[in-house]
């Protein structure tokens, strides 16, 4: 992942994007390296939905946006929008450690969990 | 409303009031001090959109939010939280901006003589008259019950509801009768509210 750049006087922003960190696993999820294959499964399941659920709210944020402003329209796409893409895309990389993860378990009968 | 501002606030005015909440910050172009009441009411129309809008994407994560299993629900209050600070600050822009259009109405409100004046005009208020229409300003575009109304303008929720509907009719008369642009409404089921209305 880039580094965060800092949005200029708004920590507010550059705190939640700082929150779109790839490595920051959620409560309970472990290494996806050490996993057995139901939970890998549990958390691609976990990660699918979150995913689905983000890119939809940004959906609706670029829908909403058309109806604003060009001062509203301006301050979305400085807070919301660098939020949720942050977000989603961390969810999308952690998305795909555990698919690689499963595909790695389902080509290899002899891992022992 | 002068009383919004360390420099306008001459005289017995009420000094400048706290702003609850986070600290806010302007946007591109903002600028407080504009004399332009036009200015004014073009950045609360701003606010009101960027709040509007943040509510609707409120209600739409916490609906899907509440449809991911635990793991992804906790993750996910991230946004919640986020959302919501924001919402915090774009309020207390709008409350600022509504005390500067107040200022600029030329509305004057003087606790301790618990006077209002607008545009040379003035009224004396009763305690009761004068805790209701502070705490309207203070909250303005904002509906309040009836309960609310007892417990926060007047800190005394042991009043009759009656109290409330009696000393509106007497704000809305005072409103009147200064020529003040903004009616107190009432929705069912939301509640009173002092609105603006344009000149």
């Amino acid at each position: 992942m880039d580094k965060v750049k800092p949005v200029r006087g708004r920590p507010d922003v550059d705190a939640a994007m700082r929150g779109g960190d790839w490595s920051q696993a959620m409560d309970g999820e472990g290494i996806p390296g050490n996993s057995t294959l139901e939970h890998a499964l549990y958390w691609q399941q976990i990660y699918t939905e979150i995913l689905t659920m983000e890119e939809k709210v940004l959906d609706r944020i670029r829908q909403l946006m058309n109806t604003q402003s060009d001062e509203a329209r301006r301050e979305v796409e400085l807070t919301n929008v660098p939020v949720v893409v942050a977000q989603a895309e961390r969810f999308r990389q952690r998305l795909g450690y555990w698919d690689t993860r499963i595909a790695q378990l389902n080509g290899n009968s002899n891992h022992k969990p | 409303m002068a009383r919004g501002k360390p420099k306008a606030a001459a005289g017995a005015g009420r000094s400048v009031p706290a702003i609850r909440g986070r600290p806010s910050r302007p946007l591109e172009g903002e600028d407080l001090e504009t004399k332009r009441w036009e200015d004014a009411r073009h950045w609360i129309s701003i606010y009101a959109d960027l709040l509007e809008f943040k509510r609707g994407i409120l209600a739409r994560v916490r609906r899907d939010v509440a449809n991911l299993q635990l793991p992804a629900q906790k993750a996910a209050a991230t946004d919640l939280k986020i959302i919501d600070s924001q919402m915090q600050g774009y309020q207390v822009r709008l409350d600022l901006w509504y005390r500067r259009i107040w200022e600029l109405q030329g509305l004057w409100v003087d606790p301790t003589g618990r006077v209002v004046r607008h545009q040379g005009k003035e009224i004396a208020l009763t305690k009761r008259e004068f805790q209701l229409l502070q705490f309207l300003l203070d909250h303005p575009h904002r509906f309040f019950t009836t309960s609310q109304i007892l417990g926060q303008a007047w800190a005394d929720p042991a009043l009759f509801p009656e109290e409330v509907r009696n000393y509106v009719r007497r704000l809305r008369k005072i409103l009147v009768d200064l020529g003040i642009p903004a009616d107190l409404v009432n929705k069912p089921g939301r509640g009173y509210s002092l609105v603006f209305r344009s000149p």
